[in-house]
């Protein structure tokens, strides 16, 4: 009995980890995402019941208003905390997913994703333990101080992940440019006048340029939002617009390249 | 004496100008207005219109045409959570 010991031993750790590993695998975007919606409705309600609350014990003063108003402030701070935290969750998955990133940027927003979590679980356990109003409210005021850096590492990880789609997209149409640069080649080796596609050609490449100065601009834009701000969203709107003219660059290149093709087809 | 019966005949022509008016207008054609298709472009095909190659930029262009104008460059759904930060009893 005692043989076999071991290789019991060795199958529980191995089905141990494969759980793990499937459990790890199950864990994407949309499922952070639709844990975020979840949350994000309870935090809703329990908003409206410490609007409910707070009102009573602002009209009643009693004791048993205050109690209520207490419990359902401290609910309120605990799911807004919660509601934050897979919030901040579902942009680190949906970063993750995203390929055109690289992994030094990926990796610095990552950590900084971490450590608001990380800051906000903390926060959360303060909130358990029974404590007065003017407790829950201090804990209250440690998140309103921090909100503003947590709302800037969003937007920096929002504006990281639609230059991510930015970069993916364009190094395909570079692709396609080389390779109709290449067949352009080709063509003139094969003695054919290439003079009016390798025209065109030049002009598509000024596109992607463009393209690429749009998003340098996007991406400037964005490293501009501070926590002090204001107007964060409006920065953010900004930087998305400059990320959509970029992306229509690469749409008129794609136009162009498609002519090409269409003059290479021709005699 | 002839006053009224005159108003009348006017307020009648008057309305029967109005009803003509208001009557839709025919939509067929008159003989002289046949629609034509727009011609095809035709144009002889170069020895690169059958080329590998050519036709691989050219799936390659269509299919990363489709994806810029589906690509989402909004993200609304990540925007930051509405959140009552200021809470105060």
């Amino acid at each position: 009995m005692k043989r076999f010991l071991p290789y019991c031993l060795g199958f529980l750790v191995f089905l141990f980890f494969s759980f793990s590993v499937i459990s790890a695998q199950d864990f994407d975007f949309n499922r952070s995402f639709n844990d975020y919606i979840y949350n994000y409705n309870l935090y809703r309600s329990a908003h409206l019941e410490y609007i409910t609350a707070k009102s009573e014990f602002q009209t009643y003063n009693t004791l048993t208003s205050q109690t209520k108003a207490l419990e359902a402030t401290r609910k309120l701070l605990q799911q807004r905390d919660e509601a934050l935290k897979t919030y901040l969750t579902a942009l680190r998955m949906k970063l993750k997913e995203e390929t055109g990133i690289t992994s030094y940027k990926q990796n610095l927003y990552f950590v900084k994703l971490d450590d608001e979590v990380a800051w906000i679980s903390q926060h959360q356990s303060l909130l358990t333990s029974p404590s007065t109003i003017e407790d829950l409210l201090e804990q209250s005021e440690k998140m309103e101080n921090r909100y503003p850096t947590t709302t800037v590492i969003s937007y920096q990880t929002l504006g990281t992940i639609l230059e991510g789609k930015e970069n993916s997209l364009r190094d395909k149409v570079n692709n396609l440019v080389k390779l109709t640069e290449e067949k352009i080649n080709e063509i003139r080796a094969n003695n054919e006048d290439t003079t009016i596609v390798e025209r065109w050609l030049i002009e598509a490449k000024q596109k992607m340029t463009l393209s690429e100065q749009k998003q340098s601009q996007a991406i400037a834009v964005i490293n501009t939002i501070e926590a002090k701000d204001s107007d964060k969203a409006e920065k953010y709107d900004q930087a998305k617009l400059l990320f959509e003219e970029s992306n229509q660059y690469l749409k008129e290149a794609i136009s162009f390249l498609k002519e090409i093709i269409r003059e290479v087809k021709r005699v | 004496m002839f006053l009224l019966p005159l108003m009348f005949l006017i307020i009648f022509i008057l309305l029967l100008v109005t009803i003509k008016k208001k009557m839709p207008t025919s939509t067929t054609l008159s003989p002289g207005q046949i629609p034509t298709p727009t011609p095809a472009e035709f144009f002889l095909p170069s020895r690169w219109a059958t080329d590998a190659g050519v036709l691989k930029i050219e799936t390659g262009l269509s299919e990363l045409e489709d994806k810029l104008k589906t690509v989402d460059l909004q993200e609304v759904q990540l925007q930051p959570p509405i959140l009552d930060i200021e809470v105060k009893l």
